[in-house]
């Protein structure tokens, strides 16, 4: 390392102008850097690290050394360093070889003429929040001609030239790549200085450097941070008292004594169940001898989860997700329905599906029996649609659905539409001026007509059945098969 | 807007017939111009066909009126003539009543016809008939309502007895009885 140490910084005076190949630039890490050995020599690492970048660039050059054997993390992450990165920069790598070189590894971070960036490690983000060089990061497209080309054009260009660099998509301002990526640049070492100042270890891999567990730069959060829950009874008074509160200590399993084995420490078939439910139950000293013992055990199990359901209703009352009260009234009703059901009769003993109106002797009443009509009339396969309506019936009405309702054309713009509306009210008024009138109507609508009175009740058979003059069977003979009356013939 | 439907229709004419009978033909087969049955919202409106023609290019929100109102549909369907209707009742009214000119203001404010203000009546007038009221001095119609009693009993009533239960007048225009007639 020493030899090529005097090497390099012969190569270096050679190779100082050598803005073309940047694309070689290599970021410092290569194997030669990672060898150690000695703790004397970590200076002289990280000497060597910046040294080792015009090292490295010669030695690509030269085919002496590959950059191709890359064991450190960091070099992997390189490349995305130059995406994250904000700004490009295209100053040349040589000038800040030769001056490093020059300076001891605490002063390498920045340059005097280098802005300094901002750093957010564990991202491995480098924020350069300084503001760009205008005159630097438009050049006009004639830069790159020759310079003779340029004199001869400077006259016709100097006043449009002005103004074209207030316009951003104007074709003879373009944008001067090479400015940003010697910002990009600047801001990749600057970042690998910074990632080099943190703690390192070694491994196998090379050494390893602990990025920050925190983030700089935070990511903001997409919706608002939950509520924080609100606290229970108990854990309120464990609080005061100092009783630690053993929420994640308890095991899910616990070992069965009985079977030998692990289960569950809750719900079905929980270890170490006291199993009472034998069919013979031998009686205490303490316990009434005409006491139902299953009965009693339930009993204990109701009152054991009441009082659980409880405390925990009362909790969420506490904190707001319950309405206050609400959990009085669930168990009063739990307990007087169980009360109910032990005790049998009303509608206890009714089975299942039988409407509860209908269980105490009290009469319907016209309201309930029409609503009862009502739902009875609906409660076919066609919602009663085309059920034939008994004698006396009301008529019966059927919800208009909105989408399917046709209407006529507004506008009759033709002559034949507008007659055809003409056609059809006069139809209508025949119908009213020979129906009767308003209290025909309304006694039709309520059902008081005899069925049969009109044509739409019976099926009546006036002779001029379809059938008897239709010529053609089947569906040949639908169509325009009409009776050929006297008036048609004509 | 739209054209009524065909159960909407006959509401309307079994409404008119009860004031005009037979003569709703007249107002379906015109001869100056032919005219139709407009709804807007739940009000029957009775217009031209140029005008109808001419009012499909504004838009809905913007139209509030089109030729003459006849009446609106009530939420339970049922159909109830307005003051805006009387210039075709008038013209076309099977059973017609005078009214004196001493009650006319009396009518115009909204009471009923009582057989003191009665000056004439047509003949056979079946009793809750549509009746198209008229002022004496001056043939001019002054509103509508039903027939409280036939042509007959009118004779036999006592000077208070309601001859003509009413509907609507002309002094609504200016009362403007009811917010939304308008």
């Amino acid at each position: 390392m020493g030899s090529k140490k005097k090497k390099s910084s012969k190569k270096k005076q050679h190779s100082a102008p050598k803005e073309e190949k940047e694309d070689q630039v290599d970021y410092g890490a290569t194997v030669d850097a990672f060898f150690p050995g000695d703790d004397s020599s970590a200076h002289a690492e990280e000497e060597d690290v910046p040294v080792e970048k015009g090292d490295d660039d010669d030695n690509d050059k030269q085919g002496d050394e590959g950059t191709d054997e890359i064991e450190d993390d960091k070099k992997n992450d390189e490349p995305s360093d130059d995406d994250e990165e904000e700004e490009d920069d295209d100053e040349s790598l040589e000038e800040e070889e030769e001056k490093t070189a020059n300076q001891t590894a605490s002063s390498l971070v920045m340059m005097d003429s280098e802005e300094p960036c901002s750093f957010d490690l564990r991202n491995l983000t480098a924020v350069n929040s300084h503001p760009l060089h205008h005159e630097s990061l438009y050049k006009n497209k004639n830069d790159s001609e020759s310079a003779s080309k340029k004199k001869k054009k400077k006259k016709q260009q100097e006043i449009p030239a002005e103004d074209e660099k207030l316009t951003i998509n104007n074709a003879a301002q373009v944008l001067n790549e090479e400015y940003l990526l010697q910002k990009a640049t600047e801001g990749c070492t600057q970042l690998i200085h910074a990632l080099w100042q943190l703690p390192t270890e070694r491994s196998d891999a090379g050494p390893m450097v602990h990025l920050p567990t925190y983030d700089k730069i935070p990511i903001p959060r997409v919706l608002p941070p939950p509520p924080p829950k609100a606290e229970t009874k108990w854990e309120k008074f464990a609080k005061e008292r100092g009783i630690p509160l053993n929420k994640e200590k308890r095991s899910r399993k616990v070992w069965d004594e009985a079977t030998d084995t692990w289960k569950f420490r809750h719900g079905y078939d929980k270890a170490n169940a006291k199993d009472n439910n034998w069919p013979i139950m031998e009686v205490g000293g303490t316990d009434d001898p005409y006491e139902d013992p299953w009965q009693k055990q339930r009993d204990a199990k109701f009152a054991r989860t009441e009082d659980n359901r409880q405390n925990q209703m009362k909790n969420q009352e506490r904190a707001g997700v319950l309405p206050k009260g609400a959990a009085r009234k669930v168990l009063k009703s739990r307990t007087e329905s169980r009360k109910a059901g032990r005790e049998g009769g009303g509608n206890a003993g009714l089975p299942v599906g039988v409407p509860v109106d209908m269980t105490e002797n009290k009469l319907r009443g016209q309201a309930s029996t029409l609503a009862a009509l009502k739902a009875t009339q609906k409660s076919t396969a066609s919602m009663g649609r085309f059920d034939k309506p008994v004698e006396g019936e009301p008529e019966r009405k059927f919800p208009v659905s909105k989408k399917k309702r046709k209407y006529m054309a507004e506008s009759s713009t033709g002559k034949t539409s507008g007659k055809g509306e003409q056609e059809r009210a006069a139809k209508v008024l025949q119908t009213v001026l020979h129906g009767g009138g308003v209290e025909t109507e309304k006694a039709r609508k309520k059902g008081k007509l005899a069925k049969g009175v009109t044509a739409y009740d019976y099926e009546y058979d006036d002779g001029s059945n379809k059938a008897l003059f239709q010529k053609k069977k089947g569906r040949g003979g639908i169509g325009k098969n009409k009776k050929m009356t006297k008036k048609r013939i004509k | 807007m739209r054209p009524l439907t065909e159960e909407e229709t006959k509401t309307v004419f079994l409404k008119l017939s009860e004031y005009i009978g037979k003569n709703v033909e007249r107002m379906i087969n015109r001869s100056d111009e032919r005219h139709c049955f407009r709804l807007i919202k739940d009000r029957c409106y009775y217009i031209s066909e140029s005008v109808m023609k001419a009012s499909t290019s504004i838009s809905r929100d913007s139209l509030l009126h089109v030729g003459t109102c006849l009446g609106k549909f009530t939420k339970s369907g049922k159909f109830r003539l307005h003051i805006t209707s009387l210039e075709y009742l008038a013209q076309y009214a099977k059973y017609k009543v005078w009214v004196k000119p001493s009650s006319e203001m009396s009518f115009l404010y909204g009471n009923n016809v009582t057989k003191n203000g009665l000056a004439r009546i047509t003949e056979n007038t079946p009793q809750f008939a549509g009746v198209v009221v008229f002022s004496m001095s001056s043939n001019i119609p002054l509103g509508f309502g039903v027939a409280a009693q036939s042509t007959d009993h009118c004779q036999t009533l006592d000077p208070m007895g309601n001859v003509v239960l009413h509907q609507a007048d002309i002094g609504e225009y200016l009362r403007g009885l009811e917010e939304d007639i308008f």
